[in-house]
């Protein structure tokens, strides 16, 4: 196929997948270097600080520490929304959730809004995913946008990553296309540890296995909180548990974050191997957090630095920083598809709410973002910018306002501060004005989520 | 304390994985116990049912939701007593549905953790219509040997080396057979790092005999010795060895091994249900 039938197919393929009120789309522009495969891991429920390379002293993950080592590790990076499915969506579109339409778990992304498989396949990238996806089915057959190699189990991570890692060994040994390549690997540890609270909800008397004391992790620093917090936020603390129960749990989680940590491992050492790596730019990042005792709480689905902060690691030999630590810039999941685009040298999808991380990447630096946002549970919204993180829902008067600088931790809620009162507006007007920008999808809950409750749309002014 | 606001969706993920929770949730129903001469230093045959707490996707029976795959770990002694030829077949459903298959043929040192020192892997994917994916086989030669260990992935892989200088190793297989062996007494724990699946390095690992109970499997009264397993990059295991030195069962994180003969045949089952359901 010649290159001008070529875009022009690539040029209908877009509107055939964009359809509705984004359908116009021009043919991206593809420069004429060799255009870089892409790898991008995935991990679910993974926290921030969990790397050792990173400053975790609970765990041990070589493979994360080595691709930290040759990339740029974001500590600022955040989901766009701490739930499988929402965040999700966001880093295969680039769009937060509100416009997505995942505003809970098991719904389908827009029909409107291409992912990025959709979008790098029509560039002539062969675009396979193995592993969780989620949107809405977890472990499918067959996904727009990608070839699917099956591998994966719900709920049972330690069983069924080892088979997503050795696919996608497979899949990079065994390619001889020349075509640039975009592979997903998504696993699903550490989120086994959902599995790990339902079967010790009573709590333990005495640990299980002897000779693991001295491992126990402490409890955190923030495991107390602030009680002025919204309804939503205590409703989701489900556990009250002893210190040993808590410390028996962080030392698990570890253990499955270093379980993950082998996977990823897997796939790097056959990327190293398949003699593609110095051509291949990998991102590696989470879905959303781990609550890990932090105000007392665990798993996800809450705006807390503990759910809402993940991993990023991005690394290209020679076209990124190598060892490097961005502890600057604020970054969300909604930057990952402007990021790929960027490298591949493609437009990137219509309407993108984040923005390419090439910059940062390349030690410059750029006028940036003062604020991230995100969403949780329909109603709830979190504005973070350099000194402040605002968190409300919308049906509930009480709001939180907390200096990140002075309590990283969050435990003193500002928002009734007289002295704060200046910053709790102006974050307050950052959401209403974020939310404003948005095209807002149309949602369908399935039926276990609707329930009779009246909705606010915007933040209180 | 204050009472838990999780709900139990599922029994299963209601209380830690043990055996009296195995046979409480009748997963060890029709459980076999082996009767008759058992010699862990000779060649013998076993197979296991893996159960996995979550539930769900094909089964061989539809009361076998937990159902996962099936481990077979076949021991051949060599002529000259020196070495040990160890086989695994390794089958795992997955949940789209398809199947991963592993293929192993290991020659293993006769010593106490049945050390690998060569071996090939293969690693097969079938799809829901049991139907082999070429392009996501993975092969592989092994070699642990003068402290290093290589691997060679063959075609679209190039050769590795990694310094395993320090200590003992062994691979997650070859525990199947070493538990069998180690001693049954108050002893330092035996530490060693661990290949997991041949090529994934996990140091820091510890075995340590917890004596001897009884134990009730599918009815049964059984006295069982009790291994521990803790390590760096694994939940901790309970290995389970009858008086005669066959594991019986291995308890780890969310899974179990559980020895049942039939386990070959039940997989079987589930790959003609897999293959019946995936026609047009």
């Amino acid at each position: 196929m010649d290159r001008r039938r070529f875009l022009k197919a690539g040029a209908l393929g877009a509107a055939a997948i964009a359809g509705g009120a984004n359908a116009a789309v021009s043919a991206p522009a593809v420069h004429t270097d060799r255009r870089p495969n892409v790898l991008l891991v995935i991990t679910d429920q993974q926290g921030l600080d969990t790397i050792s390379a990173l400053g975790c002293d609970h765990v041990r993950t070589p493979a994360m520490d080595q691709l930290a080592g040759r990339g740029v590790s974001f500590a600022c990076s955040h989901s766009t929304n701490p739930l499988c499915s929402p965040a999700r969506s966001s880093l295969f579109t680039g769009r937060p959730t509100l416009e997505t339409g995942v505003v809970v778990n098991g719904l389908p992304i827009r029909e409107s809004i291409p992912n990025l498989g959709q979008w790098l396949g029509r560039e002539g990238y062969e675009t396979t995913y193995v592993g969780k996806w989620h949107v809405p089915q977890s472990f499918p057959a067959t996904m727009p946008g990608f070839t699917v190699i099956p591998a994966g189990l719900g709920g049972q991570g330690e069983l069924g990553d080892s088979a997503v890692s050795r696919a996608c060994e497979g899949y990079l040994r065994n390619r001889t296309k020349s075509d640039p390549f975009f592979l997903v690997a998504s696993f699903l540890q550490p989120h086994d540890v959902c599995q790990f609270v339902s079967m010790h909800t009573a709590g333990i008397d005495a640990l299980p296995f002897e000779g693991i004391e001295g491992e126990l992790p402490p409890l955190p620093a923030n495991h107390q909180f602030d009680p002025r917090e919204p309804e939503k936020v205590k409703r989701g603390r489900k556990v009250s548990w002893s210190e040993l129960t808590w410390r028996y749990y962080l030392w698990s989680y570890y253990r499955m974050v270093e379980m993950v940590d082998a996977e990823v491992g897997r796939v790097l050492d056959a990327l190293e191997g398949s003699g593609q790596a110095e051509n291949t730019l990998v991102v590696f990042t989470a879905d959303h957090g781990e609550g890990r005792g932090r105000h007392q709480m665990v798993t996800k689905n809450y705006l807390y630095d503990e759910a809402v902060k993940v991993p990023l690691v991005v690394s290209f030999p020679g076209r990124a920083q190598e060892d490097a630590q961005d502890n600057e810039h604020l970054v969300s999941g909604v930057d990952v598809v402007p990021t790929v685009c960027d490298y591949a040298g493609l437009k990137s999808p219509p309407d993108q709410r984040g923005r390419s991380l090439r910059p940062l990447l390349e030690g410059k630096s750029p006028e940036w973002t003062e604020m991230v946002a995100a969403e949780v549970q329909r109603d709830g919204r979190m504005i973070r910018t350099e000194r402040y993180k605002y968190i409300v829902f919308h049906d509930d008067p009480v709001e939180q306002l907390f200096d990140m600088i002075d309590d990283p931790g969050e435990t003193r809620n500002l928002a009734e501060t007289s002295g704060h009162a200046g910053a709790l507006e102006d974050h307050r007007k950052l959401l209403r004005d974020w939310e404003a920008r948005l095209d807002v999808a149309p949602v369908t809950l399935p039926a276990p989520w609707q329930k009779p409750k009246a909705r606010g749309g915007r933040a209180k002014s | 304390m204050a009472q838990s606001k999780l709900a139990d969706r599922d029994r299963t993920r209601s209380q830690p994985l043990t055996l009296a929770a195995l046979e409480e949730y009748g997963a060890l129903s029709g459980f076999e116990v082996p009767s008759g001469d058992f010699d862990p230093e000779g060649a013998w045959n076993q197979t296991y049912r893996i159960w996995m707490v979550a539930s769900g996707g094909l089964a061989p029976r539809p009361a076998d939701v937990h159902y996962r795959g099936f481990l077979e770990i076949a021991r051949k002694p060599s002529a000259d007593g020196k070495a040990i030829a160890l086989e695994v077949h390794q089958s795992i459903l997955q949940q789209a549905p398809a199947v991963h298959e592993t293929a192993v043929e290991m020659q293993c040192a006769r010593d106490e953790l049945c050390t690998p020192r060569s071996w090939t892997l293969a690693h097969t994917v079938l799809d829901g219509r049991v139907k082999p994916m070429p392009e996501a086989r993975v092969e592989q030669r092994g070699v642990l040997a003068d402290g290093a260990l290589r691997i060679d992935g063959g075609r679209g892989s190039a050769p590795r080396s990694i310094d395993l200088s320090d200590g003992p190793v062994t691979s997650n297989w070859s525990l199947f057979d070493a538990v069998g062996r180690l001693p049954r007494k108050e002893a330092p724990a035996v530490e060693f790092t661990m290949l997991q699946e041949l090529d994934e390095v996990k140091p820091s690992q510890r075995i340590t005999y917890r004596g001897a109970d009884r134990h009730t499997l599918g009815g049964n009264a059984v006295r069982l010795h009790r291994y521990q397993h803790v390590g760096r990059g694994i939940l901790p295991y309970h290995y389970y060895v009858d008086e005669q030195g066959r594991l019986l069962v291995a308890l780890g994180g969310l899974r179990a091994y559980l020895l049942d003969p039939n386990a070959r045949q039940l997989h079987e089952q589930c790959l003609a249900r897999m293959a019946e359901r995936a026609k047009p």
